[in-house]
């Protein structure tokens, strides 16, 4: 079930919100667990076995690593085996196809009989729930966190649906406390709507219509391809996953916060980043800290010289290509990411210092452009192909203006520029805390802005749901057979 | 404190409301019923223990088939995209050309030559309408075939996308091209009969409806005009109409089919003409009740039967689809009796209507970017 769907947004929300409402405070969790399994249950009803598989696995696990003394053998194995198993459960179901598929190219080399590569359909939201089962056993194994011993309040920190398919990746430890206290005000009840509403917003209307611009250069054959329609393919890719995923986040954690749940912030204004390090600190924060805090520091971070700290870059970034998805695209992404950050941290980031703001900015975003057309394109020799028609390394027209008139639509061009200013700092005036922060409203003020901001949000979700309203309109002019 | 219930409230009651507008039939007198979709709405889905993984989907098309006030909203959508962004809110199906012309999407792969018929599928149409040639000439029964180019073929300078095309002939070009060096059977493109009507077009008269993907009254009238010389040559009885004996009227007309596909017949309003035959003889007589085609949408339309005055004239049976709808009054003066079935865009062969209407001549009217249809295995 998709949050831009209508049957969630006003069959399954209605329920839950009024459901979490009206129940008292004790019932809450069991009725937002099983809420939860139902959203997952949409998804895939056979894959909820597996995933409360995973569930049991970690809440078992968390209690038998706790009933070790600190710094036992006993601990760190069964520690071992759980983290094993639950990567193995990511490995057979995200990456069993990818690593068979190159296995048989290397067996073909030696002449040796291939494997059979089997199809398997990728249960949603593994990443996800893999990475909070991970994280919760991690810090229980450190001793940072005490295990949970109610199943309910375990289940439901996993399979929470508003981080369930996109994240933000919740730490345990972040919302322990609130799944046994929290408070739910009418306040954070509509902080939370405005939140999720203006994040279905980001997705319906403008990850959607870059989505639509993007498609038409991305699925263009490469040999019609220019460069300004290359350049421009990709930039609104850039701003289709940019608003796509944040808009997402910003719809799991409204929702989170109509629960009474208060998620951390899953991204900062990413494309104001002024070098691929700080880009890292503001794009998918729950992902790069996760690494940080799980992979980075565990294996030394820079604690033991330079190259240690390079090649611990290098290896985080590789996982975080990877968890991105199953294929050489992604982790060759990572890899061009973890380049950049190495070579900034060897000498570029001192030399990015001296340059003018705008200037950093302008270097960040390029290189970020340029990693994206490996995210895109469907194969490696795609993406070389398309940055060859991007820097004009092709026989074909190198420069045309057609791409402008031909392939964007009025509508696209809005929603581009809404991206655009968006993107770099104007989605800050919905950002409530920095208003409140800085200013205080008389009473009559406060209401004028409340009702200013309930009408902009009740006709932001008139407009989505007509867009998705309009997305089921499928007439056909003659009936085929 | 209070506003912010307030608030909640307000948002509760938005997020319940299409649940409590349906529960409570309030929607009665405002929801629009009609809508140009063309199809069977999704059905509740079966649950049963088997079906659990599909349900879901299924379930949802169904929900979102029958959400409250559905034809309003996708009516308000679409006159958003159009009025607004000036952009079709169905750019896979409708193109909105210059002028309010409105084409269809589907069509542009037979214009820019993307949908070509391979050599093979050349000679198997060429074949089977080969055998199909040798069974009529059994039956003392001559074959006529005629190929309706797409109207951006006839039209593209009003269509806004500037696609490339490749230089080569389309399907119908193809095809007239292999059975001129192939067979005997006459194959005739009316893009040149179009093309030169478009030349000579009278004011305010295309030869192409605007806002509807057939070609209106006097484009009908000029590709008739190219059937009747044609058929005279062999069957001189034949009565052929000239423009004395044709009635025009002008009107402003809700938008056609396209149109109609976006739902927005009442704002592409358009100027049509339509071309009656002054003194018609001819009368629609009755039906063999030939079985249509199961599932086709149109089955009234299936068989049409015309008598018409003129006994010396040969009989004749037309395998046509929606584009001789325009022409069929005229024709049907032609001869002393005429058979028209619409079987679908398949174009099959239909030996029994053969036998038992026995016509002298028997015509296809095919429209281009169907007749890929004659390679179906059903045909």
């Amino acid at each position: 079930m998709l949050f831009s769907s209508l049957v969630f947004l006003y069959y399954f929300l209605p329920i839950v919100l009024l459901g979490n409402i009206l129940l008292p405070n004790r019932f809450r969790n069991t009725f937002l667990l099983i809420s939860s399994l139902f959203f997952f249950a949409w998804s895939g009803v056979s894959y909820t076995i597996i995933f409360l598989g995973s569930i049991l696995l970690n809440f078992m696990g968390g209690i038998l690593i706790a009933r070790q003394p600190a710094s036992s053998v006993k601990r760190k194995i069964i520690f071992s085996c759980i983290a094993i198993l639950n990567l193995s459960l990511l490995c057979v179901f995200k990456y069993g196809t990818f690593i068979i598929e190159n296995l048989n190219l290397l067996f073909a080399e030696f002449e040796i009989t291939e494997m059979d590569a089997p199809k398997i359909l990728l249960p949603i939201g593994i990443s996800f729930y893999t990475f909070h089962g991970l994280s919760y056993i991690t810090d229980v194994y450190r001793g940072t966190t005490e295990p949970q011993r109610k199943l309910t309040d375990l289940s439901l920190y996993i399979s929470f649906f508003p981080q369930l398919i996109a994240g933000p990746i919740v730490r345990y430890k972040d919302v322990s406390d609130q799944l046994t206290n929290r408070f739910l005000s009418p306040t954070m009840f509509n902080k939370g709507m405005y939140r999720f509403i203006i994040g279905l917003g980001k997705k319906v209307l403008i990850a959607n219509a870059m989505a639509q611009l993007a498609d038409n250069f991305f699925n263009m054959p490469l040999s019609e391809l220019e460069m300004t329609s290359a350049w421009i393919g990709i930039i609104a890719y850039t701003f289709q996953i940019y608003f796509d995923f944040s808009g997402y986040s910003d719809m799991a954690i409204g929702l989170a916060q109509c629960c009474g749940f208060q998620f951390k912030e899953n991204f900062n204004f990413p494309y104001l980043a002024e070098s691929i390090k700080d880009f890292w600190r503001r794009w998918h924060i729950s992902l790069s800290s996760w690494f940080k805090d799980y992979v980075y520091i565990p294996l030394g971070g820079n604690k033991n010289g330079k190259f240690k700290t390079y090649r611990n870059l290098i290896i985080v970034f590789f996982l975080t290509g990877l968890w991105h998805g199953a294929s050489w695209n992604f982790i060759i992404w990572g890899f061009f990411h973890g380049f950049f950050i190495v070579i900034e941290t060897i000498g570029l980031g001192k030399l990015l210092e001296k340059l003018w703001k705008p200037l950093r900015i302008m270097y960040c975003f390029i290189i970020v452009v340029l990693g994206w057309v490996l995210f895109r394109a469907n194969t490696f020799e795609d993406a070389m192909e398309y940055y060859k028609v991007m820097f004009g390394v092709t026989e074909g027209p190198s420069f045309s203006l057609d791409a402008l008139s031909t392939f964007i639509n009025n509508e696209q061009l809005t929603a581009l520029l809404i991206a655009i200013t968006g993107s770099f700092g104007a989605m800050k005036m919905f950002n409530d805390s920095d208003l409140q922060a800085t200013k205080t409203i008389s009473p009559t003020a406060q209401i004028s802005l409340d009702m200013a901001k309930l009408a902009f949000s009740i006709c932001l979700v008139i407009v989505c749901t007509l867009y998705m309203v309009a997305g089921t309109y499928n007439p056909f002019i003659y009936f085929r057979f | 404190m209070f506003s912010k219930k307030y608030i909640s409230f307000i948002f509760l009651l938005f997020l319940w409301a299409p649940f409590l507008v349906k529960t409570l039939n309030l929607s009665k007198s405002f929801e629009k019923k009609e809508s140009g979709e063309n199809r069977a709405l999704k059905q509740f889905p079966e649950m049963g223990v088997t079906d659990v993984d599909s349900f879901p989907s299924l379930y949802e098309a169904h929900f979102n088939d029958y959400f409250i006030l559905r034809n309003t909203f996708i009516d308000l959508f679409h006159s958003m995209r159009v009025k607004c962004f000036r952009e079709s809110p169905l750019p896979e199906k409708v193109i909105i050309g210059k002028d309010n012309w409105l084409y269809l999407a589907d069509e542009m792969p037979t214009y820019n030559r993307t949908a070509r018929f391979s050599d093979e599928e050349l000679k198997k149409i060429g074949d089977e309408f080969e055998r199909r040639r040798l069974f009529l000439e059994q039956q003392h029964c001559l074959l006529y075939i005629y190929i309706i180019p797409p109207k951006i073929a006839v039209y593209p300078e009003y269509s806004n996308k500037t696609t490339k095309r490749l230089n080569e002939p389309t399907q119908g070009g193809q095809l007239e091209a292999y059975f001129k060096a192939n067979s005997k059977i006459p194959v005739y493109y009316f893009l040149p009969t179009l093309l030169e009507g478009k030349k000579e077009e009278r004011e305010h008269s295309f030869v192409f409806n605007t806002t509807d993907n057939h070609w209106n009254n006097y484009g009908a009238y000029l590709c008739y005009q190219k059937i009747m010389g044609d058929l005279t040559k062999e069957f001189p009885a034949i009565r052929q109409l000239n423009a004395e004996a044709l009635v025009e009227k002008d009107t402003l007309e809700d938008g056609g089919n396209i149109a109609g596909m976006i739902n927005m017949q009442t704002y592409f309003k358009e100027n049509v003409r339509r071309i009656k035959v002054k003194h018609p003889l001819a009368h629609e007589s009755e039906k063999s009740n030939y079985e249509p085609p199961a599932g086709f949408a149109y089955p009234w339309e299936y068989e049409r039967q015309f008598k018409g005055s003129n006994e010396q004239a040969p009989r004749v049976l037309f395998i046509r689809d929606s584009f001789t709808d325009r022409m069929m009054s005229y024709l049907a003066e032609g001869f002393s009796h005429s058979t028209y079935i619409f079987d679908a865009w398949q174009y099959a062969s239909h030996e029994d209507i053969v036998k038992n209407e026995k016509p002298q001549v028997m015509v296809y009217v095919m429209f281009e970017p169907f007749i890929k249809n004659v390679l179906n295995k059903s045909n």
